[in-house]
């Protein structure tokens, strides 16, 4: 359902990005621009791009030993030591349903917290940190059927740039209720992969 | 003068919106039933609106609240609704400014305890309607110094500085003087009541003497007032003010001195005037043009007569227990005020036991009643009525037995202990945010009745003759009547603080981590040493790493002793539990304690609360004989009950012992078979039929003693202990008496286990689920339908593999990163292993209860650890037959397992393949 367009970078607005670009003028001229505009990270999964809500992550940390929890829900990899606490890993790739791949230098674990509940996510990458005006996001659900589509329930439209924004809620009600995402009980296993 | 547009704001907001509507709503509320009469949330909000501006008045009149206080005229005035706010304004019209100081404080507190007896009813409200019983003997000037000091100290709601308990008197009538300086200020307004009723409140706070009731609302109010002012003595204080006061207070003083409404209208104006012309200070013109209505306002207030004034009040109000404020809304404040009074509570439980013992040792009075004054202070202060209530009933007793005008008997006693009873539900009802519904009306009037030397025939208290309950010293080491206070002063002696839980824990964990950093450390500083041996830098390396290793182990040591407590406080109230039991069951118990200082985990001590308070009944209630049985039998009448705790390796052995008649084990036999526990021919051992006790349904209770049970079984008791990863045990002589025996692990996270590896992942196995641990050759193995069984001791064992059971060979189908990962985590390929399987023999772990045993097969032991295991968090709660996690030294987390939840899944695969 997503292309796997090498070319996302291509398509952001340059003057749009950055964590310290200053919109609107000190002198107090165009003040539109001092909209409260919400933070977004961008995180790599595959080739693709997708959106976090900056307000829900807690921090990116290096790759750490995984370890293996048996009858977890598939797309969750284990649970890793943040400094004393253990904390839940999800595989984002298979989360969204994007192919193998393996761990390079660029992947991260992203510790996010959600309704006090502190979990990881393996993406591949980082990019950039982008200031969305409430405009520019777009509550909608994909129309695809397959696994991932349901993890986005908004997209965000800032000039050309077009990428969908995960919805951590939703990713913790299907990890917290062991729902697996290929309808296997998380017993079975998962095949299908 | 420089306040006069604030100072006008200030009256008009106060004079114009506030007080005209309190006046309305008291009014309203002065022609409902006394029941109806709950402050509701305006009435709450206009108050605070109110307290906000006397804070701010009292401010600017900060230095002159001495300065308005001086002596009093002794006759009192008949006009009780008034009495207080004009003994101390007024004085200003009789008396000269010059003398300040402490006369003026003397004579506030003269009229203190001279108001005190015409505010014996116990609504403010009420009072101020009813209430008009006067002239009450002025009593002797009390001749105690108080400092403004001390009444900060009582602001804030600590009785650290209020060392003796003059202070703890007068700093309340500092608070008065504080309030009367803002008082005047209220005056002018054409509601009168308020004011009045305000003084009256704080009058009410006095703690001074022989009445025990008080109004239901003054502490709450006074303490309120007294937090928001925040600035009792400024130095900024004009000539207006002084002005502003005098004036104020004449027109106080004006009902009073004269008798007929009209007549003190008139004077109060006049004499106002003239005040003011004589202060030359007379600016305020609008002021000066309320003063008249203020005045005649007044006369109708004081106009209400009520007849009767009992010392003990013919009926209470239930007041809801609490109301929000800006204190009990801050979750900060409230867990100060919780564990402060958390503490007090112990100090009084232990204090007023040894009050029993020595009735008239004033170190223990005094400490009980500072502890009772701070209580109720914090009480009020948090909006707590119902707490505030009851401890001031409990603390005009102890003022009482200060006095020496009562000496506490047990009857007393028995009274103040239900009363902390109550509290403690108050206090819990607290901690959990809702009003529990305790009723304080029975409580409150024991209280007063017992204050006034009577008592409530109630079974617990009809028997007038006291019990000796004696808690003598065992070994020079524990116990003694007098070790509660000892307890009770080392505690305070320490120098100790009070630190968050979840911040030690973060540190806790912090720790570790630097640990793991350690370890990494050495393993560098080991690759520096071989490749660059040479270098000067290596060698400087190799000394810091181990400095710092060496420090680091003394942190951690440390940091893990920070969460131990010493398992006295426990200990020690079951001083408490074994009194009230030796009343209620007419037996004579002596408990003797021993090992208070053994140290555990906080979590632990606070959990062992609960079975050992059970298990300490059950001695008492089945044990322990009556005197004349014991008697009968050859034994001391007293019994006697020892509970020691010690400390045996990693372990803690707490006991409980008592020299009472033993358990009969023939007649637990029997019971046993009747009720179908056992076959009828079972062989067993006096330990195992000791055992049955703590099944579920076998109810010591109404089965092998006639003496009611306490709802919780036996089967609870060694829950809650099996939850604490403890052991419980019994051994008993019949006539001889029972032990039991309690064996605690140090901490409840950390956990002995037995590391294993299966499929190239580590588990660990707690090391109470195991039995043994075995190597076997595959041939040893034999197949039972499709189970693969061993035989062990003569038993077969059915046997599971481990990576089998919680499928790990999908593991690497279920990463969709690529195996380097896997390998990343695990320095082991598991395919090593494998082959190390197949040719060699197998590790098996057998375990299981005595009849449900199993062995599970692993590819490898490695080693056995304590762990400190956690939680994997909410969202692997589902993950089956996983207890939870570990961090291991090289910053990995292991799994531990469940071994029941292992168990289960392995019969539940057999059955699906079946």
């Amino acid at each position: 359902m997503f292309d796997n367009d090498d070319d996302v970078m291509s398509r952001m607005a340059p003057s749009k990005i950055g964590i310290f670009s200053i919109h609107g003028d000190l002198d107090g001229q165009n003040k539109d621009e001092f909209q409260d505009r919400d933070q977004f990270i961008g995180i790599k999964i595959g080739k693709e791009e997708f959106l976090l809500p900056i307000a829900n992550v807690r921090e990116i940390v290096m790759v750490a030993p995984i370890t293996y929890v048996p009858f977890s829900p598939a797309f969750i990899d284990g649970v890793f030591n943040l400094r004393g606490s253990i904390v839940p890993i999800v595989n984002t790739r298979k989360l969204l349903g994007v192919k193998r791949g393996g761990l390079t230098a660029a992947s991260r674990v992203i510790v996010t917290r959600y309704d006090n509940i502190n979990f990881g996510l393996l993406v591949d990458g980082i990019t950039y940190v982008r200031n969305l005006l409430p405009t520019e996001v777009e509550q909608r659900s994909l129309p695809g059927k397959g696994t991932g589509a349901e993890f986005i329930t908004s997209i965000c439209k800032q000039d050309n740039y077009i990428c969908g924004i995960l919805d951590l809620a939703r990713i913790l009600t299907v990890a917290a209720g062991g729902v697996n995402l290929n309808g296997d009980n998380a017993v079975e296993g998962d095949e299908a992969a | 003068m420089g306040m006069d547009a604030l100072t006008s704001a200030a009256f008009d907001s106060l004079t114009k919106e506030i007080l005209p509507k309190l006046a309305e709503y008291l009014a309203t509320v002065a022609h409902l039933p006394p029941e109806d009469r709950e402050p509701d949330t305006e009435m709450a909000v206009m108050l605070t609106e109110a307290h906000e501006l006397l804070g701010l008045m009292s401010g600017w009149f900060g230095v002159d609240s001495s300065v308005l206080t001086p002596s009093v005229s002794e006759e009192l005035p008949s006009e009780l609704s008034d009495a207080d706010a004009l003994d101390l304004l007024g004085a200003e019209g009789v008396e000269n400014i010059t003398d300040i100081s402490l006369s003026g404080k003397r004579s506030v507190a003269q009229s203190l305890d001279a108001g005190d007896d015409d505010l014996s009813d116990d609504d403010a409200m009420a009072m101020l309607m009813e209430n008009n019983n006067a002239a009450a003997p002025v009593a002797s000037p009390s001749n105690e110094e108080l400092s403004d000091e001390e009444a900060m100290a009582l602001m804030m709601g600590s009785d650290s500085a209020s060392s003796s308990d003059p202070s703890d008197e007068l700093s309340d009538a500092d608070a008065l003087a504080m309030m009367a300086a803002s008082e005047p200020s209220s005056a002018p307004s054409d509601s009168k009541e308020i004011s009045d009723d305000e003084a009256m409140r704080l009058l009410a706070e006095m703690d001074a003497p022989p009445t025990p009731d008080n109004g239901n609302m003054s502490d709450e109010e006074a303490l309120r007032l007294l937090a928001a002012m925040d600035e009792p003595a400024t130095a900024s204080s004009g000539e207006m003010n002084d002005t502003e006061a005098r004036r104020l207070l004449e027109e106080m003083d004006a009902p009073v001195g004269k008798s007929t409404p009209a007549a003190a209208a008139m004077s109060a104006d006049d004499e106002a005037m003239a005040l003011l012309l004589q202060m030359g200070g007379g600016d305020d013109a609008p002021i000066k043009a309320e003063s008249k209505p203020a005045a005649t306002k007044a006369a109708p207030a004081v106009n209400h007569h009520a007849p009767s004034n009992d010392h003990v009040s013919e009926h209470h109000e239930e007041i809801s227990e609490f109301s929000q404020n800006d204190f009990s809304s801050d979750p900060d404040m409230m867990n100060d005020f919780l564990s402060n009074t958390g503490d007090l509570m112990d100090t009084l439980d232990s204090t007023v036991l040894q009050l029993e013992q020595n009735p008239k040792d004033k170190e223990t009075i005094e400490s009980i009643f500072r502890a009772a004054h701070t209580l109720k202070g914090a009480a009020g202060m948090f909006g707590f009525k119902a707490i505030e209530r009851v401890m001031h009933r409990m603390e005009n007793l102890f003022d009482l037995v200060r006095k020496g005008t009562l000496v506490p008997d047990a009857n007393t006693i028995d009274v103040v202990f239900q009363g902390l009873d109550v509290l403690k539900k108050l206090l819990e009802a607290v901690q959990k945010g809702k009003p529990s519904g305790t009723k304080t009306v029975p409580i409150v009037r024991a209280l007063e009745l017992a204050a006034a030397g009577k008592y409530i025939k109630s079974d617990q208290t009809a028997k007038s003759e006291p019990k000796e309950v004696a808690a003598p010293t065992h070994d020079g080491s524990g116990g003694g009547g007098d070790k509660p206070g000892a307890t009770a002063k080392k505690s305070s002696d320490q120098s100790t603080i009070k630190v968050d839980l979840e911040r030690l824990d973060t540190l806790v964990n912090l720790v570790g981590e630097l640990v793991i950093d350690r370890t990494r450390f050495i393993s560098i500083e080991d690759e520096i040493r071989q490749s660059h041996p040479q270098m000067s830098v290596s060698g400087n390396m190799s000394e810091t790493v181990q400095l710092f290793g060496r420090h680091m182990n003394e942190i951690h040591d440390l940091v893990m002793k920070i969460r131990m407590v010493p398992i006295g406080n426990t200990f020690t109230k079951f001083t408490r539990i074994i009194r009230d039991l030796s009343r209620q069951l007419d037996k004579d118990i002596e408990l003797y304690l021993d090992g208070e200082d053994t140290e555990l985990d906080k979590t632990l001590v606070e959990q062992i609360g609960d079975p050992l308070i059970h298990l300490i009944r059950n001695s008492c209630d089945h044990g322990i004989e009556l005197p004349a049985v014991r008697e009968a039998a050859g034994k001391r009448r007293t019994g006697k009950i020892f509970l020691s705790a010690r400390q045996e390796g990693n372990h803690i052995i707490i006991t409980i012992e008592d020299d009472g008649k033993g358990i009969n084990a023939e007649i637990i036999k029997k019971k046993a078979i009747e009720k179908g526990l056992i076959p009828e021919d079972a062989v067993l051992t006096t330990r195992d039929v000791f055992n049955l006790i703590f099944e579920p349904g076998f109810s010591t209770a109404e089965q092998v003693t006639n003496v009611s049970g306490r709802g919780v079984g036996m089967d609870v008791v060694k829950k809650q202990i099996s939850k604490l990863k403890g052991l419980i045990d019994i051994e008993s002589e019949v006539g001889r008496g029972t032990t039991i025996a309690i064996r605690l692990p140090l901490t409840l996270a950390i956990m002995q286990s037995l590391l294993v590896e299966a499929s190239g992942e580590a588990f660990a196995i707690p090391l109470n689920a195991v039995v043994e641990s075995v190597r076997i050759s595959p041939d040893e193995i034999q197949k039972v339908g499709e189970t693969e069984v061993i035989k062990r001791h003569g038993r077969v064992l059915p046997l599971m593999h481990l990576s089998d059971v919680l499928n790990l060979q999908k593991k690497g189908e279920e990463s969709w990163y690529s195996q380097d990962s896997r390998n990343l985590t695990h320095g082991k390929p598991s395919t090593q292993i494998r082959a190390h399987k197949k040719t060699d023999k197998l590790f098996v772990v057998i375990v299981g209860s005595t009849d449900n045993r199993y062995g599970i097969v692993v590819d490898q032991l490695l080693s056995q650890q304590e762990m400190v295991i956690k939680s994997l968090g909410p969202i692997m709660k589902n993950a089956g037959c996983v207890a939870g996690g570990a961090v291991q030294g090289n910053g990995e987390v292991v799994l531990v397992l469940d071994i029941q939840e292992v168990m289960d899944e392995f019969r539940n695969q057999r059955r699906k393949s079946a």
